[in-house]
């Protein structure tokens, strides 16, 4: 049974999207404890396109795993979509990774035993109230807009870095989500394709309104984001507010 | 459908791995069937033999007590003429269940050509039974080699000449009479039995000697003779039976028509036991070897799913170990434990049927080339040689390769869980094989 608050979202530009409060997380090596995330509280407001830059160790990845529900803080509140994921078990984070959440991988992470097209509807295929034709309409509609339309029966292991990783964001993107994460999405492209992927979660984040937030030390892509998120020891050190975005 | 379609490609990933993991499962999978094929040939030989050539009858009916004890005082657990017509009443009931019947007596005496005489172990029986049982189809589909030709074509000679009597070639030798003995003529036939009557009279009778039988059994072999119910009560003085023999038809349950008979038997107010072919006792032969051969078959059943489900835990772990990332990525997008868990369960379901099917085809081919070839074995207590036969049972085969799936399944399940337990992004960051 999906709870009434995980059904496909709808955005309201005011609406609060990510609420993060004290969170901490630390991490065992051996008899060592590392702290990556030191109290950190964040907002992001729906339709944000934000960067979350900082050095190597600073927790970047960390937090964008927590506020993804693929990975438990030690203590603090992460709410998603006004969810608090710390009161959801198993099965409903899942739900709530396939209803409100898209995930954009550094190195793509296709299936590679699946076409585009089924990698694409692969997250569709929980939702067991939809039909298969509403699945293929999203579905081919999350890959006209990435522009791999023509691409539906080719096989992943065809194609070029940069189509991979938009097949990647059309699958991130198919279950409209409201929140939309990216880990280096441009960390593993050549500066040509870095480009066109910049410009294209721009365009998603402006045509699909989701949220996006995204790490990256891609000084092409920072400078073309609407908020700078800086983080330093596990903290949120710095905001920078650019209102034009670059677009 | 979708994950239907993800595992049977999941299953081309690593083909060398899915073809041992297959070549495994296949070969667990002829063990099984081919261990059955033999168990249950020896069990429906074991039957026909038990029930047909050594005449116990699905069912038999004693006087209480009587199987135990009939030898030692013969008189005393006679099934008698009035008790035998009550019975004949019930049986009539019953033409669903009861193919054929046959009344027998048994006792001992002397068989003598006139110069040496020597013990005999003697069955009386009707002589339409007899023909009728020499006859039945099943005895030569799983007892051929203990059935001789000679056997069948003389068979109904005991219903024209109710004086013929049938021995072993065993006992045929000590009596120094060859094969076949259908040579002797007159008084070369000619035979006397002795024995002392169940009134304790000495009494003889002239017998012919005309049909050859086995009992398939070492022991029996130089003691074994078969006449007419009318020539052992003649001997023994009576006109009771010992035993009355219920030859069931294919379709009846022994066990479930045993109970319906016991509870008529006792409400017509008769005091008769009830033996089934595959009693303790009245089936020992019967019930040793089958629950040998259950041991053992058990055994070899432990080992051949023990190998086989080795195998499947030793792929599916390496399977999930080098999928670590993607199945983080599956978790990533929304998929629960569950359906990670029923991803592999169908890959291995899809592999397991395949192995099973390729299993079942190359089991019958053997079995098929096993019995064209004829191979001839002694098993132990029997008497002569049988051929070493092989039937398949499609019931037997379907109940195994159900078992197999489920084992298959069941273990790829307990492995996914333990393995995929972790939270999700170990599994995204997992290096894999």
């Amino acid at each position: 049974m999906i709870p009434p608050e995980m059904a496909p979202s709808k955005m309201i530009s005011s609406d609060l999207i990510v609420q993060v409060r004290d969170l901490y997380k630390t991490y065992q090596l051996g008899e060592t404890t590392i702290p990556a995330l030191r109290g950190l509280n964040l907002d992001l407001q729906a339709g944000e396109f934000t960067a979350l830059i900082g050095s190597s160790g600073s927790g970047k990845s960390t937090l964008l795993n927590l506020i993804g529900c693929l990975d438990e803080a030690d203590q603090g509140q992460i709410k998603i979509a006004g969810i608090d994921v710390k009161s959801l078990n198993e099965n409903q984070k899942s739900d709530l990774r396939n209803r409100k959440i898209g995930y954009i991988f550094q190195s793509f992470n296709l299936v590679p035993v699946l076409n585009v097209f089924e990698n694409v509807e692969m997250p569709l295929i929980l939702r067991e109230e939809m039909t298969t034709a509403e699945r293929k309409d999203l579905t081919e509609a999350a890959l006209k807009d990435v522009g791999l339309e023509d691409f539906l029966k080719h096989w992943p292991d065809k194609l070029s870095g940069g189509q991979r990783q938009r097949v990647a964001i059309a699958r991130a993107l198919v279950t409209q989500p409201a929140l939309v994460l990216a880990d280096e999405p441009t960390a593993n492209l050549d500066s040509k394709t870095a480009h066109m992927i910049i410009d294209l979660l721009l365009e998603m984040n402006s045509k699909r309104g989701a949220t996006f937030l995204f790490c990256s030390h891609d000084e092409k892509l920072i400078n073309r984001v609407q908020k700078i998120l800086r983080i330093s020891d596990g903290k949120i050190d710095g905001i920078t507010a650019i209102n034009s975005g670059g677009r | 459908m979708k994950l239907w379609i993800l595992a049977f490609r999941n299953m081309g990933r690593n083909l060398r791995r899915t073809l041992s993991t297959a070549v495994a499962i296949a070969a667990g999978f002829i063990g099984l069937v081919l261990l059955s094929a033999y168990i249950y040939r020896t069990k429906m030989g074991l039957t026909t033999s038990t029930v047909y050539i050594n005449h116990k009858g699905h069912l038999a009916l004693f006087k209480k007590d009587g199987l135990e004890k009939f030898a030692a005082k013969p008189s005393k657990y006679l099934i008698s003429r009035e008790d035998q017509e009550k019975l004949q009443v019930i049986l009539d009931r019953h033409p669903d269940e009861i193919e054929f019947t046959g009344k027998y007596l048994s006792g001992t005496g002397l068989i003598s050509n006139s110069k040496k005489s020597i013990p005999f172990i003697g069955l009386g029986i009707e002589p339409v039974t007899y023909a009728k049982i020499m006859h039945h189809p099943d005895l030569m589909r799983w007892t051929p080699d203990w059935i001789f030709p000679e056997t069948i074509a003389t068979s109904n000679d005991l219903a024209l000449n109710p004086n013929l009597i049938s021995i072993t070639a065993m006992m045929g030798e000590l009596l120094g009479k060859d094969l076949p003995f259908s040579q002797y003529q007159g008084e070369q036939k000619s035979l006397q039995l002795a024995a002392k009557s169940y009134f304790n009279d000495l009494n003889a009778n002239n017998v012919e000697l005309g049909l050859r039988h086995t009992t398939g059994i070492a022991l029996a072999e130089d003691t074994s003779l078969i006449g007419s119910l009318a020539t052992f009560q003649d001997l023994y003085a009576t006109d009771g039976i010992q035993y009355w023999a219920l030859f069931l038809k294919p379709a009846a349950s022994v066990a479930g028509f045993r109970q319906v008979l016991a509870r008529e038997v006792k409400q017509a107010g008769l005091d008769l036991d009830i033996e089934s072919y595959n009693g303790e006792i009245w089936g020992a032969y019967y019930n040793g070897s089958m629950s040998f051969l259950y041991v053992m078959g058990s055994f070899f059943i432990f080992l051949i799913c023990g190998a086989v489900l080795l195998s499947i835990v030793n792929s599916t772990t390496l399977g999930i170990i080098e999928r670590m990332k993607e199945i983080g990525t599956l978790r990533a997008i929304g998929f629960r434990p569950k359906h990670i868990q029923s991803l592999f369960w169908r890959e291995n379901f899809i592999l397991s049927l395949i192995a099973v099917f390729s299993g079942q085809v190359i089991s019958e081919i053997i079995a098929l080339i096993v019995n064209f070839a004829h191979f001839q074995f002694e098993p132990p207590g029997t008497q002569g040689k049988i051929q070493f036969m092989l039937a398949t049972n499609w019931k037997i085969c379907l109940v195994m390769a159900l078992f197999l799936l489920l084992l298959n399944v069941a273990t790829t399940l307990v492995v996914v869980k333990k393995i995929t337990r972790p939270q999700v992004i170990k599994l995204l960051t997992e290096s894999g094989a």
